[in-house]
């Protein structure tokens, strides 16, 4: 009853805001009007992703939907109420424009990374941790960060098995395979994504091929630095080479990389090729889309129908990882629309002053960097997208202000993708493989440093000097 | 069980390990003693380790039993000022005390615990409330991205109490297993005699 409430003044609120909506431009209009305060569900929604698994876990796991839909109501129901037609439309446009290929990309990248399964054992030592972690640096930018921190986070667990000292071990593996290894594509970090759906060129990420470089090259420099360290205090018998011969690696389920070769060629075809637009709801969709998502559904039911569930059931592989970036993500797509609309009205939208707060390319790798750190990087990426665009092209229509930010101030684009990637590293908060991965270490046995252990220990002293050197280096 | 007593020493470090070392094989290495920093009885604070580089020495707790203790209480009352140490107290350890707790979330390492810390405690070690307790969740079966949730929880936490060895051999065992906190030590003592 309370929440009616809630809602009730909210729309109240809203209508006094909507009386002042002249007519035109629907969502141009709506920028300009909305107020600041509309952007509260969405700051809501991604601080309670951020804050309710480390303050009540047991209670998130259980209501999170609710969570979500609460969040998403607040926002929908005054929304729609007060500014009718536009608002619906730019619900309605969200949807199809951005969740539902969204969805269907992760869910397709989950489905067939959980189809293959890397199985045998190697030996723990410096060489062998970091050779994993740079394969599956390399491998998160064409399966995505979470396909490859799912496919390669159990074989680096059994071949550390023996090894007394091993968090730092996953600490990294964190870093670069669920992190920054996805810099690379648009399939790699789901912001990139987000950015090709919104008209970033599929090909453009790879020119974030130094930074990259320069960044994850450092830390796995770090990594094999401190590896040794602790590898030269494990007990002899470890270090010693073993006397029962290691279990040779083999891959199973390898078929599926045929499917991902499907789903990379779909999603660049539907970058360049433009056969023209349907209507759907009202909506204008491109066809390419549609038909690169229908191709990405048949690719992700050819995984399903050629992998054996036994491979899927030795991966850890279930469904739910997939059920809640669908939730958790209808409710930031819902309460997201107000804010891209207010940042995208530039100086003229509620959220002026913010914009005017940063300018240069520097500022925005560490302003997306640092919120990336403590939110969702998909939604920050995003916002600091439109921030650009407003800020540079205010009132231009999206695509032809994203292809000129390409085409005219590169490293803006670069700025925010870098800081979007790089930085959800920075805490278990700061992209959802992260917590995945500790959970998956900590029944593995293995102690993980504490929220802040993991910042104070391993962010703060290992990546920040690197993200600093590399904001001089490339946005100096 | 023999005695065991706890002895202040001021010196450097190094100095305090050398001789205590030294006595230790004078009696056959039949008896060997615990340094209160090994225990994190002492916290190495900054002022402390300038004191040692300025090689005014400062305290340091040295444990051992009854017969290694009053030889090395003698002999630092005798010799001890030719290396620069000099002997502060003589204690005797009546009871040692440490706390615990724990939470994993595999099933192993449970066990583990379970026959490794919780199971044969050494001669005269008393469990004080130790509680034990499991909570297991069939939903959090699954790798969650944005719920983490374990589907295995084991909680367990208490303290141990008894002669001084016992509760170093179960505070040696507690550092052992992954999960597992355990805080410093409590000790009741009572002054010993000093010998002359």
């Amino acid at each position: 009853m309370r929440v009616l409430a809630g809602l009730a003044s909210a729309a109240a609120a809203f209508t006094a805001a909507g009386a002042a909506e002249a007519a035109g431009s629907a969502g141009e209009v709506l920028g300009r009007t909305l107020p600041a305060w509309s952007a509260l569900p969405f700051v809501g929604i991604l601080l309670s992703i951020a804050l309710f698994p480390l303050l009540a876990p047991r209670f998130w796991h259980h209501h999170y939907p609710k969570v979500a839909a609460a969040w998403g109501l607040a926002l929908v129901v005054p929304f729609v109420a007060s500014y009718g037609r536009a608002a619906a439309a730019e619900m309605l446009h969200i949807a199809l424009l951005d969740y539902v290929p969204f969805i269907i990309l992760i869910g397709t990248l989950f489905v067939i990374g959980g189809g293959i399964l890397v199985r045998g054992t190697l030996r723990g030592s410096p060489w062998v941790n970091a050779a994993i972690m740079a394969t599956g640096a390399a491998l998160a930018s064409w399966i995505g960060t979470t396909g490859a921190a799912v496919l390669l986070i159990r074989p680096l667990l059994r071949a550390n098995r023996q090894r007394r000292r091993k968090a730092h071990t996953i600490v990294f593996f964190i870093f670069l395979v669920a992190n920054i290894g996805g810099v690379l594509t648009p399939l790699g970090d789901p912001p990139l994504f987000l950015g090709f759906l919104h008209g970033v060129p599929f090909f453009w990420s790879l020119t974030l091929w130094r930074e990259l470089l320069l960044v994850a090259g450092l830390v796995l420099a770090a990594y094999v630095v401190l590896d040794v360290y602790h590898w030269k205090r494990e007990d002899a018998a470890v270090r010693a080479p073993s006397q029962v011969p290691h279990e040779p690696l083999r891959v199973e389920g390898w078929h599926n990389f045929i499917f991902l070769g499907g789903v990379l060629a779909a999603v660049v075809v539907s970058g360049v090729w433009h056969p023209g637009a349907v209507s759907v709801l009202g909506v204008s969709l491109q066809a390419q889309n549609l038909l690169r998502d229908a191709v990405l559904v048949l690719l992700a039911a050819g995984s399903l129908a050629t992998t054996s569930r036994h491979t899927r059931q030795e991966n850890g592989y279930t469904w739910g990882p997939v059920r809640e970036v669908a939730i958790l993500f209808a409710g930031i797509f819902a309460t997201i629309v107000p804010v891209l609309l207010v940042l995208r009205a530039g100086e003229h939208g509620a959220l002026g002053p913010l914009i005017h707060g940063v300018k240069t390319p520097a500022q925005f790798f560490w302003g997306t960097g640092l919120l990336s750190s403590f939110l969702d990087n998909a939604p920050t990426y995003l916002t600091f997208l439109s921030t650009t665009v407003g800020r540079i092209y205010p009132g231009m229509p999206e695509r032809e202000a994203i292809l000129r930010l390409v085409a005219e101030n590169h490293a803006y684009l670069q700025a925010i993708a870098t800081g979007a990637v790089f930085m959800g590293a920075n805490t278990y908060i700061g992209n959802a493989p992260n917590f995945m991965v500790k959970s998956i270490a900590e029944e593995a046995g293995i102690e993980m440093p504490s929220f802040f252990g993991y910042i104070f220990r391993y962010a703060l002293p290992f990546l920040v000097p690197i993200f600093l050197l590399a904001t001089w280096v490339f946005f100096g | 069980m023999s005695v065991w007593y706890e002895i202040t020493v001021t010196g450097i470090e190094s100095a305090v390990r050398g001789f205590v070392a030294a006595r230790e094989a004078g009696l056959g290495g039949r008896e060997m003693a615990v340094f209160g920093r090994d225990l994190d009885l002492e916290e190495a604070r900054f002022s402390q380790r300038v004191r040692e580089l300025l090689s005014r020495g400062s305290h340091h707790l040295v444990f051992a039993p009854a017969e290694l203790a009053l030889d090395l209480a003698a002999a630092l009352r005798r010799r001890g000022g030719d290396a620069g140490l000099e002997l502060d107290g003589l204690s005797e350890v009546v009871r040692a005390r440490v706390r615990f707790s724990a939470v994993v979330f595999s099933r192993e390492l449970a066990g583990r615990i379970r026959t490794e810390l919780l199971a044969g405690l050494p001669p005269g070690v008393e469990g004080e409330d130790v509680q034990e307790r499991e909570e297991q969740d069939p939903e959090a079966r699954e790798a969650e991205l944005y719920t983490p949730e374990h589907e295995y929880v084991y909680r367990a936490s208490g303290a141990f109490s008894g002669p001084f060895p016992g509760v170093i051999e179960l505070r040696r065992r507690a550092s052992e297993l992954p999960f597992v906190k355990i805080r410093a030590i409590e000790l009741e003592t009572r002054p010993a005699p000093l010998p002359v």
